[in-house]
């Protein structure tokens, strides 16, 4: 009999409890009622989750503060398994962190292709929004935010996207996630225009190729965009801020192929750019300051080419690790980088190119490979001293070599301190003027 | 109540206070100026970094002639043997003392970078949080240093020797402790680690390079490396905490201690 109950009441939980389960009547109906193609507008109110959307509508929330679709905590909270889905205006939260299952929960999961999901605002879930398998979909103007807090392993990804080709992922803003956007296996998709913050990395490619990314934010992560084990990726106009920490980045290349990095600019983070093991990249154009490392640059990388570059008061421009001559490329066509007032360049025949090879040396390459706790250091006035210290006992090694350094002759010079020195001398003297009246 | 007046009147008639309030007033409007070049929409984070980064090398070094001089003026002039023999002990002198010295500079300081918080709200987002640990940690660094310059002001009998002296300790804080430290990198583990992080959070500047970096979400504690989690310990709010009571409290035992050593009266 006790046997008979057990399997009786076994049978019931596995009746009543299960992943995905659906919303409470209402909302799903309606979804399931509306006709192929038709639109759901949703009130302003509160709507139990979970939905599961098995045809091409669209459902239209009164406003992300207004609509919300609340989870039940086991399971995706909207998962979209038709093409054609279009999904906008809404607020999304609590889906599971269950981390036991086989699958990996979202507020929102899409599994097949052209959906578009936009304007919408995600708290309180695993990732945000999951690509999985899921191909030319667009993710607009989608605020993800983590909980920031716990182990990693505990935090998803703002968006992940797994086996998915050609999605557009635009104008997002993610924060407080463990990864921004993380690729898996995922290639020709293109990100532009997001802005994310306070994660491990801003975005994390592995094993993806052909992604453009343009235009995006990255500040105030561990790393801006880690790019791994990709081909092809190429990497414009996006701006790389504040990644700071002792191993931070603005980006980092490892294992890489044929990388195109133009036009970006670096920021105040601890490494601009780290380099290992990558081959054929193309950075071009970029503006590298204020970084502690302008470029890390590991020797293991082959056939890189700099050119174009602006590296202005970094604390180091660029340290090559690793040991050995690198077969890497400070110059293309006659022309090298700019390299600030702190390298000194003649140009006596005013061609905008310096006379003479720029060769910069340096003593933080081996510091750097032995601890990683240099880092705490390169903000340090002593690290001068040291670096002159290893000028002077010769242990200086090469770090770059630009055959043709550029020089910029428009650069505009600063009138700030004159015109802080005459305020403060007129003042000074309108002062003791003034005193010397009284007396 | 009297010892800050008198030292008021005797700061303001000099120079000095006045030269290191415009060396601050033109370092400030500089970094300023530069910051608003800026992209990035922390400008007004990366502005008080930069601006700790510089005034690391000037406050140590002007908090520490001003009041160790204010102490050898007392031994030169003699002011300070007469105070002595009115039943006060040295330890009753040296606390008001340096409860005018750090009251005078302190406010005077304080006073232009509370200025300075309006043109900030001007140029960039202002987040009043970050610029209320911006004003602490400059604070802590005035106090420290003015407590270790009436230090040196206490054990030296001369201006020579007080000149030498200050700039031992202005280098030994800006450059010779981390140039040590340096050197033994190479050799610090995981095992080792918490020395080596007692040893460094003792240095003030880097401690509170470390709270500012760290309150001002600039230097995020997640996601750390193993190395540095170790390195890490404690709260950066409790190593500050540290580095004021041990700087702070020792310095103004040991001058009471060991003043007859050096100053003669």
């Amino acid at each position: 009999m006790k046997k008979l109950i057990l399997l009786i009441g076994w049978l019931l939980v596995c009746f009543f409890w299960s992943p995905f389960v659906e919303a409470d009547g209402s909302l799903q109906d309606r979804i399931d009622q509306t006709p192929e193609g038709g639109t759901l507008k949703l009130e302003a109110t509160t709507y139990e989750g979970n939905l599961v959307i098995r045809k091409a509508i669209h459902l239209k929330g009164a406003g992300s503060d207004q609509t919300v679709i609340k989870g039940d905590g086991i399971g995706n909270v909207i998962t979209i398994e038709a093409p054609g889905v279009h999904l906008e205006n809404m607020s999304v939260q609590s889906s599971s962190f269950n981390r036991n299952s086989s699958e990996e929960y979202a507020a929102i999961k899409i599994r097949s292709n052209q959906n578009i999901v936009e304007e919408i605002q995600i708290t309180d879930s695993y990732h945000g929004v999951y690509l999985s398998q899921a191909h030319d979909n667009v993710v607009r103007r989608v605020t993800v935010t983590g909980r920031g807090s716990g182990e990693i392993a505990g935090q998803g990804n703002g968006i992940m996207v797994y086996y998915s080709n050609r999605n557009q992922i635009q104008e997002n803003r993610i924060s407080n996630t463990r990864d921004g956007i993380f690729f898996d296996y995922s290639n020709d998709n293109e990100v532009s225009g997001n802005d994310i913050s306070q994660t491990r990395y801003g975005l994390h490619y592995m094993y993806s190729d052909q992604n453009r990314l343009t235009k995006n934010k990255f500040h105030s992560n561990i790393g801006g965009a880690a790019i791994m084990h990709s081909r092809h990726s190429v990497l414009e106009e996006n701006e790389f801020s504040l990644n700071q920490g002792s191993r931070a980045f603005g980006v980092m290349l490892q294992s890489c192929d044929d990388t195109q990095v133009v036009r970006n600019q670096f920021f105040q983070n601890g490494r601009g750019m780290f380099i290992d093991q990558s081959q054929r990249s193309h950075i071009e154009d970029n503006m590298i300051f204020h970084n502690q490392i302008g470029i890390e640059l590991w020797v293991s990388s082959m056939e890189q080419v700099f050119v174009g570059n602006r590296f202005v008061r970094n604390t180091s421009p660029v340290i090559t690790i690793g040991g050995g001559k690198s077969n890497n490329h400070w110059s293309e066509n006659r022309k090298g980088n700019y390299w600030g007032q702190d390298f000194p360049v003649v140009d006596l025949d005013q061609n905008g190119i310096g006379d003479s090879p720029l060769v910069y040396e340096s003593t933080l390459n081996k510091l750097i490979e032995k601890n990683e706790l240099v880092y705490l250091f390169l903000n340090s006035p002593a690290i001068h001293i040291y670096e002159t210290l290893g000028k002077f006992l010769n242990q200086q090694e090469v770090m770059v070599e630009d055959a043709y350094p550029l020089l910029d002759n428009n650069q505009k010079l600063s009138y700030s301190w004159v015109w802080a020195i005459v305020a403060l001398g007129v003042g000074g003297l309108w002062y003791r003027s003034k005193r010397r009246k009284r007396t | 109540m009297m010892y800050i007046w008198k030292e008021w009147k005797e700061q303001s008639r000099g120079k000095g206070i006045w030269l290191s309030l415009i060396m601050l007033i033109l370092i400030s409007i500089s970094v300023l100026m530069q910051a608003t070049s800026f992209p990035s929409d922390q400008g007004f984070e990366v502005f008080l970094l930069s601006l700790y980064d510089v005034n690391v090398y000037v406050i140590p070094l002007l908090t520490l002639f001003l009041a160790s001089f204010s102490i050898i003026q007392e031994k030169e002039q003699k002011t300070l043997y007469f105070l002595l023999t009115k039943k006060e002990s040295y330890r009753s002198f040296l606390w008001k003392k340096s409860v005018a010295v750090q009251f005078v500079t302190f406010s005077l300081f304080m006073g232009w970078y509370f200025i300075l918080a309006i043109p900030m709200k001007f140029f960039f987002t202002f987040h009043l949080g970050h610029y209320l640990v911006f004003f602490v940690v400059l604070s802590i660094l005035i106090i420290i240093f003015n407590q270790i310059g009436l230090f040196l002001g206490s054990i030296v009998s001369n201006r020579m020797q007080l000149i030498g002296a200050n700039i031992f300790v202005w280098f030994l804080f800006i450059f010779l402790f981390d140039l040590i430290t340096l050197y033994y990198l190479p050799y610090i583990t995981v095992q080792n680690m918490k020395w080596f992080s007692l040893v460094y959070f003792l240095n003030p500047l880097h401690t509170l390079r470390f709270y500012l970096e760290t309150s001002t979400g600039m230097f995020p504690l997640e996601h750390m490396s193993r190395l540095m989690e170790k390195m890490v310990w404690l709260p950066p709010a409790v190593f500050l905490l540290v580095d004021v009571v041990i700087w702070v409290l020792s310095t103004f035992l040991l001058a009471t201690g060991l003043h007859h050593k050096g100053g003669r009266v």
